[in-house]
Formats: C-alpha cells, structure tokens, sequence
C-alpha cells in the first residue's frame, strides 16, 4: 500500500516540475482567488461584528421640549413605552442630564457660568434597530417633543454599515467567482497538459495492467497539491496583508483593540477549500481523456 | 485420446468500428496454449484487431472471444487491467521512456502494477537476463540499437510472467538481422512454454521460422497454415442476402479509400 503511494506521490511531483510555469500560474491565481476571497470574509466578519457592537450600543435619544409640563413628560413616556420595536425606555431630568455633562467634560464646562441648556431626556433602545427610522419619524410628530433637533441617534453609522456590508457580499462574490473561474480553468488546463505530456506514461501504465486508480491518481492529487498550494499563500499574503493594515490602525488610533490574526483557522479553511476546489478541477479534466482511448 | 481445449477461441467475432468500416469479419479460430502463431496481412487486414480485441483495446460487436476459458464479453471494465496482466502486450515503436534507463524502463511499469521496491530489484535484472539485455541495463533508450529497444519492450512486457504475448508488428521498425534476432528470441519464449501471437507482414522473416501462419484480408482469414505446412483454406460463409448489402456497401468504401 505504502509503496504505491509512493509511486503515485512520485508520479505527483514529477508532473508538477515537469509542467513548472503552468504550475506556477494555477497555483498564484488559486492563491490570489482564495486570498481575495479570504480577505472578503475577514472584512465581512470584522463588520458583522462591528454592526453587532453598534446594535447593541445602540441608543436613540429623544429631548423633550422646554415648555412641555410634567403631565406632558408622563403622557410621552407611556407613548415610547407603548411602541412597537422599543425595548427599554429611561428618563433623565435636564437636570441630571446636565451634571451628567459637566462630569464627563469637565475641561468644556470648568468655569462656565451658564444656565442649564439641556432638555429632559428620554433614552430608548431597540429589540430591532430596522425599525429606529420608522420609530423616530413618529416620535418627531409628537407635540411634546422638541422641534427640529428633538430626536438624535445614530443613523448614518448605522446605514454605512449596512451599505459597506452589501458591498462586500457583492464585491467578494463577484472577484471571488472571477477568480475562482481562472484559477479553476488554469487547474483544469495543467491537468490537460499533464495528459498529453504524460501520454506514454498512461499508455504503458494500461499496457501492462496498472488500475483505473494508479493511472489516473497522480493528476487527481497533482489538483489538490496545487489548490493546498494555493490556500497555504494565500494564507502567508492575507497574514502579512492583516499585519499591515493592524500597523496602519494602531498608528492611527493606538488605543484600539484588534483581534490577533486567526492563523490556525485560516491554513485550515483556505486549504481546505483549496484542495477540494484542485480535486474537483482535476476529476473534471480526467473525465473526458478517461470515458475516450487515449489516442495512441 | 480427445484434444487439448484451445486457449484462445475466437467464435464468429466481427469487429465494426462504424456502419461501413469493419475490423473484423466472422473470424472464427483456435490456438492451443504453447503455440506459436503468425498473424499475416497487409495494413488494414485486422490483424492488429485481432491482438487489441484479446487485450481489450477494442471490442467485439458480434461473436465470443474466450481467452483461458474466460469469455472476454463478461470482463468487467475493472477486471481489464487484471485480464492484461496475463498478457505481454509488445508494441511496434517499442514505447520507451526516453528520459529513463533500460532497467528503469523495467522498472517503472513494475511499479506501475503495483509491485513494491524490494520485488522491482531482486525481479528487473532476472528479466533483462531473458531477454538478453542486462549487459545495457544502464543505457538510455536513444543509446540502444533497434533491436535492443524492442528486446527491452519485451522484457515490459515479461514483467507479470504472462502465459500470452501480442507482438504488433515487433520487427517493424527493424532490418532484417535485427528482425530475425527478436523473433527468434519470441521463439525461444514459446518454447519455455509462452503462447505467443505476432502480428506482421514481414514474409520474408516468417519463412525461416517454421509456425502456424493466420493469412488475413480484410477482417477475414484467408488461410490458416500449421506448423506442418497443411494449408487449411478458410471458406467463407455466404451472408445473408440483408448483410450482402451491407457488406457491398463495406467493400466499395474499403476500394473507395484504397484509391
């Protein structure tokens, strides 16, 4: 058993030297498609998890306006409290709020001898952040709270982070598909190759009685060395690339928190994915040779 | 005392590679186990069918072939490459590896059907021996005359101890001296017991060995010449009025082509 897949493990790195820069090229734009669409995914979870922080950050304040009474204040909260999509609502008095204020900016309101210009304040938060802009146009409509400026949350961070993570499905499914159809033709091609470069090869195998198994074996897992290949650098350039961009982060912010580069877990997946992509490749490109004689 | 079952039984067998190009025509025929035979014709006559249909290559639209008492109809794709390991199949370009050595050429095949390292060395210069080689076991192919680069096609095609060697066309790429020296080691195979079938048209070889002669002509045999010299005259049956057409139609566009 041993001594056949040496054989065949043999008859593997022969092929591969022997058609070198083919190799070379189904290898770099396995490598490239498996890194594009690696780094995709990195980019897709980081957001995911970053729109995961947001949500559950996320809080909608809501001023009362200066005239409104304490009936006015009750009537509001059994209002908010009643509406579909809210989860929690807490009041604040203007006054609370501005201590709250002067607390955490002492270096803005050292000194200053002003009257309170903060509003009562309502603070809601959400079971289904879909809903904060239907939520907040209602609310707005109510005469108790303040005109204009009377609903404040953060919608914009909200939508670019669900606009930046269409893109990504888009982005990473279009060039990932793109790339993965080259690298895919280019596995296929080599396999081709190997064919006709090994024809004498095949043809003695099958004069002198080798298996189905032995002859055919080799170009199967010259597929999936190239693909595991192709996982394993594109693994080493979305390290470096991950590294890189970390640097960037932290010279900007340096007190942000970054997660280390999940090494293990990314050889494991684009390996994988790899192999079975070469795999797959090569039992398409042996199909057609296999069900014809090879010409003799 | 009743005779010997044949080895080799070809029962009606016609061989067609499309509606009008047939490769063999009602050929019907025994070999006994040990013999020696001559299969001869010019190109296109099916000689070379014959030999392929034995190992498989092509396969039969009418008829039985029974190799060994096996009926080759029942083979099973995966049961080929077990079926072919009891044949030596000997090719006319000798198929040689250029990048390896002779013992390598050996070699190689042995690995290929699946024997280990140790057997491939104790086995690769015991086979060389018998076929009058192992002196050049370290000479690449384009170092070797003719007749060496068909002895180590041999040698190939010893390596499972088959009990049946095809030759298609061994001596026809070689000059007469060489020719005679492979056929007169294929001779003294057979005489260690080995059932060999050589196709050829080399006449002029065939004569200094005194074998069963198979004369073909267009997928039929044409005689059949034992070792005695008796010349059995093959009578052709009479098709039926239906394949009378079919095989009209098959002879003009055999006359059609040859023109």
């Amino acid at each position: 058993m041993l001594d056949k897949l040496e054989f065949m493990l043999a008859e593997t790195f022969i092929s591969l030297r022997r058609n070198t820069w083919m190799t070379f090229a189904a290898v770099t734009t396995s490598a490239m498609a498996l890194f594009i669409i690696g780094a995709i995914a990195f980019a897709y979870i980081s957001l995911a998890k970053f729109a995961g922080d947001v949500e559950k950050k996320f809080e909608m304040r809501v001023f009362v306006k200066e005239s409104a009474t304490e009936d006015d204040v009750k009537n509001l909260e059994l209002r908010l409290n009643g509406m579909d999509g809210v989860s929690s609502v807490t009041f604040k008095t203007r006054k609370e709020v501005w201590d709250e204020f002067k607390k955490n900016n002492p270096s803005v309101t050292q000194g200053l001898e002003i009257e309170n210009p903060m509003p009562d304040t309502f603070t809601l938060k959400f079971e289904n952040l879909g809903k904060a802009d239907a939520i907040a146009e209602l609310i707005k409509k109510m005469p108790e709270v303040a005109p204009n400026d009377g609903v404040n949350y953060l919608s914009d961070e909200q939508n670019f982070v669900g606009h930046a993570m269409s893109a990504l499905r888009w982005l990473g499914g279009v060039l990932g598909t793109v790339m993965l159809l080259t690298g895919g033709i280019l596995i296929y091609n080599t396999i081709r190759l190997t064919i006709l470069a090994r024809r004498k090869e095949i043809r003695i195998m099958e004069m002198v009685g080798s298996t189905k198994a032995m002859v055919w074996a080799p170009m199967i897992m010259e597929g999936i060395v190239q693909g595991l290949i192709g996982g394993l650098l594109a693994t080493v350039v979305l390290g470096a690339v991950y590294a890189f961009t970390l640097r960037l982060i932290t010279i900007i912010n340096p007190l942000s928190q970054n997660s280390p580069f999940p090494l293990g877990l990314t050889i494991f997946w684009l390996s994988f994915v790899g192999a079975l992509y070469g795999l797959i490749c090569s039992f398409i490109a042996i199909r057609e040779p296999k069900k014809k004689e090879i010409p003799r | 005392m009743s005779e010997p079952k044949p080895f080799i039984t070809f029962e009606r067998v016609e061989v067609a590679y499309n509606d009008l190009v047939s490769g063999l025509r009602n050929v019907s025929l025994n070999i006994s186990e040990g013999e020696f035979v001559f299969l001869c014709g010019q190109t296109g006559s099916g000689k070379s069918t014959l030999l392929k249909v034995l190992s498989k290559q092509v396969p039969v639209t009418k008829g039985r072939v029974i190799v060994a008492g096996r009926d080759l109809g029942t083979v099973t794709d995966k049961e080929v490459p077990y079926l072919r390991r009891q044949m030596g199949i000997i090719p006319q370009d000798f198929g040689l590896l250029s990048t390896k050595k002779v013992w390598e050429n050996v070699a190689y095949a042995m690995r290929a059907v699946g024997k280990s390292r140790r057997e491939v060395r104790s086995e690769v210069p015991r086979i060389l021996e018998r076929v009058n080689i192992l002196h050049r076991a370290d000479a690449y192919p384009s170092e070797l005359s003719g007749g060496e680069q068909q002895r180590v096609a041999i040698a190939r095609a010893l390596i499972n101890d088959p009990p049946l060697l095809l030759a298609d066309e061994p001596t026809g790429n070689l000059d007469p001296g060489h020719s005679k020296e492979i056929l007169d080691l294929l001779v003294s195979l057979n005489e260690k017991g080995t059932t060999v079938l050589v196709a050829t048209h080399d006449m002029l070889s065939i004569q200094d060995h005194h074998k069963r002669m198979i004369q073909m002509s267009f997928g039929q045999i044409e005689s059949d010449v034992s070792v005695e010299g008796v010349v059995q005259e093959i009578p052709h049956e009479e098709p039926e009025p239906e394949e009378e057409m079919q095989e009209q139609t098959q002879e003009e566009s055999t006359d059609a082509g040859q023109a």
